[in-house]
Order: structure tokens, then sequence, then C-alpha cells
């Protein structure tokens, strides 16, 4: 027993040893930075030199005068967005339908992920895999359509259901405030779910399978594994995905209530995307989407900062 | 696979999940079978909405206005090219980068910077007009490079990756490696390449949709039809037309019955997904790591 | 391998270095002149156009290499050349509007159709004034369409200068009447209606006695659409309000001291909201009436549960025959719009202009534009030296025995409309002209006398050409929007604020979640809210561009 404990830590001397040797390695990171170089490079061109254009926030921008002669504004394009009547009632949509999306665009994936798991027909669930990525192909526009006639108070097939189920009066979706919000998290969920499955498939399939095993030796059953096993293992990529998406938190959707919202229900569906692509239909200009963006960018990356901040905190995990 | 106990209430469960999969699946497949059933009805009945989950008046019509468009073709074409290089080229620059960025900011003193460069991207963007003047001043429009180099780089995919990386490939591994006097090179190619499979297929996936999908760069930097990707080709088949100020035209009413056209798009835009899909799939197998290990 | 790739990586970079430092792009604008074979001036004017699906071409030919592009060349010495295409409308301004920002040369002659972009193009000094050059190069009988109709450039009119030349409208083409299923009506022996109050008793009967015959009550009398707003091109509920005033939503008209008015509100446009909202409570209309755009609207009338539809003459060809196709023994007739209690009728008028056309500053050969203009111009005068029978033999008509032969199947390869070639995108209208023309075909019973007169009238089928003279017999009944400016400063402001209030209110006040008496409040913040303010300038514009002419 001594004498294992002995050769154990021999080895362990050992490997630093050896660490130390190899260590240019490890300090000379040249590697590092050189394979960062190509993305860096990319990434600078393409994203970082047309950041520029966020000055036309501050412009009212002529598209022949470019960046260097247009008028400067100052804050005026925030402060108009300010004072618009609706902006409380457009944020608030806003925020709550992504919120909501986001939420079940992590618990279902995640739940539909873990029941894929437990199924060993390998053929089954390679086809609902595939079947559940299929509508993130759809269109909006098509969709859109599809959902007007599905919901349909007047035979559509969704009343059908819920009348002969439950003998209450047809539900008129899209066009009821109390309803119109559910329809929108409900059918982007249908839409966007399988994305995230996969993301979450694939955590599953890299877990170490020895974790398995030594809970097996324990005695655990697939509940207690999932439990203890397959969801602490997985907890990383949930938490990197629900940070990523905090980003999407003044974004809800803008071809979806773009293609579903109507008069009915712009008390509750319309958002801050569809607002700012109304005043652009008039007045055409970049200037002010640009502001608006730049609002978003703003919140969204304090949001997203929080999100690493609290990870880090509880969860003692570096999002990036 | 593993032991687990096959309790009576794991069978109950099993049964349940089955069900509910079928059911869930059968939830998405449904009002695909109704778009595909759309697309090869008879306008008039698709536009009346009366077609359900089997074709009325069945015809090709929608798919040959579609695949007859002589510019179909090569609007195929330019896509697979497109899908092809933009994903080998935004794979082999993420997976490298990623790499680098898997390393603890201990081992990796520059990594904060590098990665909060790549974060920031991921939401401030310039707009589409400096984006455009970028890409014109370097006189890519009207090539491919316009297509896949502006979008090589999603931040959101390269912080998967990286945490992939993380999360996946055993310390021990990298540490008996390094022992081995192995360099940055040679880890990143020998040990984390075949141990991330899962994860590199998923993003794979992920890239080659994008780049398949996406339209509207296509429609901006493209001047010459010929050079459009199939996506953006798909767009201009369907008469779009301010009706408030038309002036009379048979050839344009005939074509009004978008309903179909759009249907048969969305079969024909997904199809090459649908077979590069469960290819993908096979690569989400486990014991990966395990095989690795003992190597 | 990393080396590979690394090195095909920086192949890439390099590449497009490369690329970046070796563009040379041929000008935008090229006022070259070369000679052709004939040793004629060969003059090259570019031009940028929507190109859309409905423009077909034979094998071989494209936008730069058809019929129109070599006649022109070979007639007319002028060589057309197309820099780029885009498929619609949105994607056409982008392009623009990203070529403006990025500095690039506008092309010599394109037509733009946003008011915005056209008052934007202006200002940017890059397009040319053509005052001048129609009173040097247009032709007397070019002339006198400008002259006759003047308001068509005011789109383009800025400081009383013109800067466009328009692209007429049919001017009438897109106005509605009622399309009903007759079969309905004679199957339960009802008149055709004069009066609204005739049209109630009607959507009364087809909502209430089973028209269909199917034993159920699922059917309902008017489709409309309300979501873009209830005066439109398809499904349009203009005439409801016309029949109580003078004013439909959404237009500026002439009020009673001849100012501009907003239409949305006039006091006449709350009666037809009430009218609304009475027929929507008795089931006449769509229950999902204030979600339906035009498109999603019309499925009440093709899939034969809705009785009436109002629609322009070329509904004909869709969607009532898809109507007549899903609903065996279905017969659709077109009828005049019915009158108000005081005998008022009123429509939705079309505007004049699809389009300006704005030249390029640096454009040198506005005599040659206009030669060619007055060349395709010729064809719809019948007086013209190049297309007697039609505009090209093998595409538009064949001779056979010496005689024209229009029908398609005749053709070989099909019949394909040369005319979406032209710069106008489509064969050259004068506004009124078509109805007109169908008007005189179809009371006179006379033989058409080229390609155009066939395929754009007679081809169309006997409904569309009694639809399209019941349209011009209505003429005087037209409420146009009298503003085609550029919005203006308030407008760009407070618009969207304003629409959507006006959208809400309307919407809430049909399905009675809203009082009729909303309608009073509404006006009052509308006003309040701006409405005054550009009621204001509106008249501002349109006193200046009337100042000119």
């Amino acid at each position: 027993m001594q004498t294992q404990t002995h050769l154990e830590s021999q080895t362990v001397i050992n490997k630093k040893k050896k660490l130390k040797k190899n260590g240019w390695n490890l300090r000379n990171t040249w590697q590092l930075h050189a394979m960062l170089l190509p993305a860096v490079i990319i990434v600078f061109i393409f994203q970082y030199i047309p950041l520029f254009g966020l000055v036309m926030a501050f412009q009212d921008y002529e598209p022949w005068l470019g960046f260097l002669h247009s008028p400067w504004v100052g804050l005026d394009h925030f402060k108009t967005m300010f004072e618009y009547e609706d902006a409380r009632q457009v944020i608030w949509n806003t925020l709550i339908i992504s919120s909501l999306k986001i939420v079940f665009n992590i618990v279902v994936p995640l739940a539909f992920a873990l029941l894929l798991n437990e199924v060993y027909i390998m053929k089954f669930k390679r086809t609902v895999q595939t079947i559940v990525y299929l509508p993130h192909f759809l269109s909006w526009v098509i969709l859109g359509g599809i959902l007007i006639d599905m919901l349909s108070p007047e035979g559509g097939i969704v009343n059908r259901v819920l009348v002969s189920l439950f003998n209450i009066k047809p539900i008129f979706f899209l066009g009821d405030n109390d309803w119109f919000r559910t329809v929108v998290v409900i059918t982007d969920v249908w839409k966007e779910c399988g994305f995230n499955t996969i993301v979450f498939l694939a955590a599953i399939t890299s877990i170490n399978p020895t974790l398995y095993e030594a809970a097996i030796v324990d005695g655990a059953n697939r509940w207690q594994q999932t439990v203890y096993v397959t969801l602490p293992s997985m907890l990383p990529i949930i938490i990197v995905v629900g940070t990523l998406s905090l980003g999407n938190i003044l974004n809800a959707g803008f071809d979806q209530i773009l293609n579903l919202y109507n008069p009915l229900v712009y008390k509750t569906g319309d958002i801050i995307d569809t607002y700012v692509y109304r005043v652009g239909l008039l007045n055409g200009d970049f200037s002010y989407g640009t502001a608006v963006g730049l609002f978003k960018s703003i919140i969204s990356f304090i949001l997203v900062v929080a999100g690493y901040r609290l990870a880090y905190k509880y969860a003692n995990y570096k999002v990036f | 696979m593993y032991h687990y106990q096959k309790s009576l209430s794991y069978k109950i469960f099993i049964i349940f999940n089955y069900f509910i999969l079928a059911l869930s699946a059968l939830l998405c497949i449904l009002p695909l079978i109704h778009i595909l059933a759309v697309s090869f009805s008879g306008s008039a009945a698709a536009t009346a909405n009366i077609v359900g989950l089997w074709p009325v008046d069945f015809t090709l019509d929608a798919y040959k206005k579609t695949i007859g468009n002589e510019n179909f073709v090569r609007a195929l074409l330019n896509s697979l090219l497109r899908v092809v290089l933009g994903t080998s080229i935004s794979m082999a620059c993420m997976l490298c980068a990623a790499y680098s960025l898997s390393k603890s900011d201990h081992a990796f003193k520059g990594r904060k910077i590098y990665m909060w460069f790549f974060v920031f991207t991921m939401l401030f963007h310039g707009g589409l007009v400096p984006t455009y003047m970028v890409v014109t001043k370097l006189g890519l429009t009207d090539t491919i490079w316009a297509l896949v180099l502006p979008s090589a780089i999603s931040s959101f995919n390269l912080i998967l990756l990286v945490n992939f990386f993380r999360t996946s490939v055993p310390k021990s591994l990298e540490e008996a490696a390094i022992i081995d006097g192995a360099n940055h090179f040679t880890i990143f190619w020998r040990i984390y390449l075949p141990i991330s499979v899962p994860a590199i297929a998923t993003i794979s996936l992920f890239t080659m949709v994008f780049h398949w999908n996406s339209w509207f760069d296509g429609m901006i930097y493209m001047s010459n039809v010929k050079h459009y990707p199939l996506s953006t080709f798909l767009q201009t088949i369907i008469v779009q037309q301010d009706f408030s100020k038309m002036s009379v035209d048979a050839e344009t009413l005939k074509n009004l019955s978008e309903r179909t056209v759009k249907s048969a798009q969305i079969f024909i835009a997904a199809l090459p997904m649908l077979i590069v899909y469960p290819f993908v799939q096979k690569f989400f197998v486990k014991g990966i790591v395990l095989g690795a290990e003992k190597e | 391998m990393l080396k590979k790739l690394f090195a095909s990586v920086a192949a890439a970079v390099m590449t497009v270095g490369m690329l970046a430092g070796c563009t040379d792009k041929e000008p935008a604008s090229s006022n070259s002149s070369t000679k052709s074979d004939g040793g004629k001036q060969l003059v090259t004017i570019t031009t940028i156009r929507t190109l859309k699906d409905d423009t077909k071409f034979r094998k071989g030919e494209d936008v730069n290499n058809n019929p129109v592009t070599r006649w022109a060349e070979k007639e007319l010495g002028i060589k057309f050349k197309t820099l780029w295409t885009a498929p619609n409308d949105e994607q056409y301004y982008n392009k623009i509007r990203l070529a403006l920002s990025s500095g690039q040369e506008l092309p010599d002659v394109f037509m733009v159709a946003d008011g915005l972009l056209i008052n934007d193009l202006i200002r940017s000094g890059k397009v040319m004034p053509v005052d001048e050059a129609i009173e040097k190069y247009a032709s007397p009988r070019l002339k006198e369409i400008f002259n006759k109709f003047p308001e068509a450039f005011y789109p383009a009119t800025v400081n009383g200068k013109r800067y466009g030349i328009p692209r007429f409208s049919g001017g009438n083409g897109s106005d509605s009447l009622l399309w009903i299923r007759k079969d309905w009506l004679d199957k339960l022996g009802l008149q055709p209606p004069k009066t609204i109050e005739d049209l109630e008793k009607i959507m009364d009967a087809f909502v209430n006695q089973d028209p269909d015959g199917n034993g159920k009550k699922d059917t309902i009398g008017l489709t409309l659409a309300s979501k873009n707003g209830l005066a439109t091109w398809l499904a349009d509920g203009s005439f409801i309000f016309g029949a109580y005033g003078d004013y439909v939503p959404g237009s500026w008209s002439k009020g009673k001291d001849g100012s501009l008015v907003y239409g949305s509100v006039q006091p006449s446009i709350k009666k037809g909201l009430a009218k609304l909202h009475e027929w929507y409570e008795k089931g006449y209309l769509d229950k999902e009436v204030g979600i339906l755009d035009e498109q999603t609207a019309i499925k009440s009338f093709v899939a034969g549960k809705s009785g009436i539809l109002s629609a322009p003459p070329w509904a004909a060809g869709w969607p009532v025959s898809d109507a007549i196709k899903n609903n065996p023994g279905a017969v659709v007739e077109p009828y005049p719009l019915p009158s108000g209690p005081d005998g008022k009728i009123g429509r939705r008028g079309e505007g004049l202009t699809v389009g300006m056309f704005l030249f390029n500053k640096n454009f040198k050969h506005m005599d040659k534009f206009f030669e060619y203009w007055d060349a395709i111009y010729s064809y719809i005068f019948n007086d013209s030296k190049y297309f007697k029978y039609g505009l090209f033999e093998g595409y538009d008509y064949v001779m056979k025995d010496g005689k024209p032969v229009y029908d398609p199947k005749q053709i070989p390869g099909g019949a394909i409309d040369p005319g979406k070639y032209f710069l106008t995108t489509d064969i050259p209208t004068i506004p009124y002209m078509l109805y007109n023309l169908a008007e005189e075909l179809y009371t006179t019973k006379r033989q058409p006398k080229n390609a155009y007169e066939y395929t754009k009238i007679v081809a169309q089928g006997e409904p569309y050409m009694k639809a399209a003279t019941i349209v011009n017999q209505q003429n005087q009944y037209r409420i146009e929007n009298e503003f085609n400016g550029p919005p203006t400063k308030t407008m760009q402001k407070r618009g969207e604020f304003l629409t959507k209030m006006e959208r809400e209110t309307f919407a809430n006040i049909i399905y009675g979640r809203a009082p009729l008496d909303e309608f009073d409040k509404f006006v009052k913040k509308w006003r309040k809210s701006g409405g005054d303010d550009i009621t204001k300038e509106v008249n501002e514009w349109y006193k200046s561009v009337k100042g000119n002419k």
C-alpha cells in the first residue's frame, strides 16, 4: 500500500519534471497566436472596420454625403426613440416575447435531447432528430399563411380540435391580445427547437463514458445517471447557450412578428424591430435604424456580460 | 450500450418516451407534408386553401417553373461552391481559433482579449452600408469571396466550439501529449480534432445551413444574375409587384398564385440538407474519447 | 496538413488583396460613342432595372441581348447596357441606396418609384433636370401627353424644376368594381345591387340562405382585406366609404376649399366604419377580416365561401378564374359599384404614374433617349414604322399567309412579350388608354388591330372587357390620392405613429372592441400629434408643384 502511494507520487513528480522540460511549448504561445491570426484578420476587416458606420446613429446620414459630411445631430435619434408614445409598450412587448422564447428555447430542446438520449433504436432516433430540425428551413412568410389557416376561428384545425375536446368557443388566436404572444412563442419554439437540440445532443455524446460506468458501479439507475452525470456534464453548455441567448433579449423575432401581427394585436405584439421597420418605410434613412440597433447592442452587451459574471460566480464556469 | 435497471417504471417511461417523441415528430412533419402537398397542387386550389395533406389537381408546374429556369443549375452550382468553400474556410479558421481560445487564461496570456474581441462582434454590427462599402472597396463584389469571407467567423459558433473543446477533451490526455513533447499544432491535430468530432459535425452543419440559406448577401453583392447562389435565385422566382400601381398583364396574373411556387422552393431548398443531415448524424457516436484514451 | 491549410488560407487572403488592388470596373456612366457596323454613330446608354420573373427570354437571350436591344442598336443606333438587375422593388432600391452611399456613379437612365428615393437622388445633385431636354427633344405627341397629365411630373418636381419623365400607369387600371356570384343571385332570386341597401340585402341572403346549398351556415357576404388599410388594390373596401362621402381612408384629396385634406379623418369615414362594424356583427364579413391582407383575404372568395369581391377588372384572370375553377357551376359577373343613401358613389383611384425615369447629370444623349421614347410610344399610338402588327415577329405574333397571327399556340416556342425588354419594363401606357380601348373593343366588337390589342385586351376574355368597360364608365367617381411627393418632414417623424393609431382604431371599431365615438378621439389626437402640421406641409408641397404649370 505504501509503496504504491510512493510510486504514484513518484510519477506525479516525474510528470511535473517533464512538463517543465517541455515548458517552452506552454510558455511560448506564438503558436496559439498564429492559430488565431486568420480568424482575427477576417473579423477585423469585415466586422470591425464597418463599425465606423455606427457614427450614423449620431448623424442625419445622407447617402451622397457619406459618413464624413453628413450633418451631426448628436443624440437626437435616441431622444426620438424615447419620446415615441408607444416606446414603453413596444419595448415591453419585445422583452416579454424574447425572454419567454429564450427560456423555452433552452428548456424544450434540453428535455428533447434527454428524451432522445433514452432511445436505443438508432433509426428512430435519427429520424426524429432530422424531422424536428426541418421546420427550421421554413420561412415565416409561408408559415404565416399556414398559421392563419390552422388557427382560424372558422374551421381552423386547432380550433376544431379544441372545440371538440373542451367544448369551448373558437379562439381568434391571431387577433386576440390574450393569445397572440403565446402563439408567437409556441410557434417559434416549434420552428427552432431542433437547433439547440443538436447542440445538446452533441454535448451528451461528448460526455466521458467512464463517468457513467462509475455511476453504474455505484448502483445508479437511469434516472439517477441523468440527474447526477448527464445534467452536470451538460451544465457548461447550457450556461453557454443561455448566456449567448441573452444577447437576443431585444430581438423578439422580426420576420415572425411581421408575418403574424396585425392592427388588432399591436397592443401585445408590436416589437422594436417591427416599429423600426415601419419608420424606415417612411423615412428610408439608415440613421434611425442604426441608432436603435446601437441601443439594442448596448443593452444586449450589458446583459451578456452580466450573464458571464453570474455564471462565473455561481457555477464557477467561464463562458468565454 | 450501458447497463441500466430494466425496472417496470423505466419500461413505462420508455413507452411514454417513444410516444412523446413520435408525437413531436408528427407535429413537425405534418405542416411540411401540407406544404409538400401544396407544392404539387393546382394554383387555384392552393389559393383557396383547400389543400390538406394530399395534392389537389396534381401538377408539377411549380417545380417546372423553378427547375426549368435556365439559371437554376448555375445557381445550384454556385451554392454548392459557396457551401464547400465557405464551410471549409469557416471551419478551418474557427477550429484553429477555438483551440487557442480553449486554453486557460493562465496558459495563454492574451486569451481574454481575443475572446472579447470576438464576443463584441456578436453584439455590435456596423450595419449594411459600411459592410457593403468594405466589400466593394476590396473589390469582392460579384465574386464568391463576397459571400464566404464576410461571414466566415461566427462568434456564436466559435464560442460553442471553444466550450466543446474545453468540456470534452480530458486534461490528462493533453498533459500526456505535452510530456511526450508534442507542440500545440500536434495536440490540436492529434487530440482535439479526433475527440471533438460530434462538435465539429454540429458546427459544420450549422455553417453549411447558414451558407445554404443566406440569400440577402447574394442579392446585394452580385450584379450578375449568373452569380446568384440558389437561395438568392429562389427569391427571384416569386413575382413580387406593387399591385396598387399595376397595369394589367396576363403573364403576371398567371404567376400570381405564388403559394405553390413558394412551397416548391422550400423543398428544393431543404432537400440537400435532408441528404446531408443524416450523414452528419453518423458522427454523433459515443466512445471516441474512450478510444483515444486507450491509444 | 496544417501548413497546407495555412498556405491555402494565406493564398485566399492574398487573392483577396490582389482583387482589391486591381479592380478596374467599367465606369457606370459611359457616354461613349463608337462606330457601329453601318458606320452610324452608336451611342451607349447604361441602365439598371428590376427583372421580375414574368419577363421571359428565348433560349440564349438575356437582358442585354434580345430583340429590343438588337432593334435599338440597328434602327436607332443605341446600345443599351443593363449594369445590374434586381428581382423586386425593395432590393432594387436597396442596391441604389447602397450604390449612392458608396459613391458609385449612377447609370445614365433608370426608373424609381419610391418618392423618398427620388427626392434623395434629386437632392444629391447627381440627377439632371429635364425641362430643357423635353422642350428640345421630345416629339410633339410626347409633349402633348406630358401636358395632358402635368401631375404625373409632381413626384420628381423640386423648386419648380422637373427631374424625371413619368412612366405612366394605366390610369384607372387598378380601380375596383364588384365581382358577384351570379349563380348565387339567381338561386336566391336576387337582383344585382344598385345601392348599399341592396347590397346589404344580398349579403344577408348570402349569409343566411345557404347559397352554396351545403346545409351549413358557412358563407359570408363580402371579401375584404384590411390589414394594410381599407382602401387597397384587391378586396378593396374603399367603395363603402365612397358611398358616404368624397373621401377614402389613406388618401389625400381636395377638400371643400380646394386644399388637400387627409381622407381618414373626414367625418364621412365614421359612417363607413359604422357600416363595417354592423356588417361584421351580422356575419357579412370574414371573422378574421382584421388580420387578412390582400392575398390572404381572397381565399374565402376563391374557395367559394364568399359571394362578393371588390376588385379591379384584371381580377378576371386572377383570382376570379380560380374561384370558377374551384367551384363547378360558379358564375362570377362584374357589376358597377353601388351608391350610398345620398346617391353618392366613390372608389379609390389609382395614381397616374408607376415611377419616374431619372437621368445621370452627366448623361449627354437626351436626344437619343427621346428618339427611343417616341419609337416605343409609336406602337400604342398605332403609328409606328417599326411595329405594325406587333413588336417582334416570332415573339408576340407570327405572319401566316401574309396575315398576322396572335394566338400563342401558333407562335413557335409560345408567345413572349418583348415589351418587357423595354426600359419601361412593359409596353408603355398612357393613363386611361387601355380601358378606353377595352370599352371600344367590347362595345363595337371590332377586330384587334395589333398584338397589343389582342394580348392585352381580347385574349383576356369577355368578363375582363366587360369589367373594364364598367370601371371606365364609373370614372367620374374616382377619388385619387393627390399627394404623390416624398414624405414630408413631419410625416417622416410622426407618420408611423399616426398610421399605427389609425389602423388600430379602425380595426377596433370594426370589431366592436372600441365604441364608434373612438373615431372622434382619434381625429383629435391625429390632428394634435402632427396631423395638422402634415396637412400644412402637404399643401405647401402641392402649391409648389402646381405653381410650375
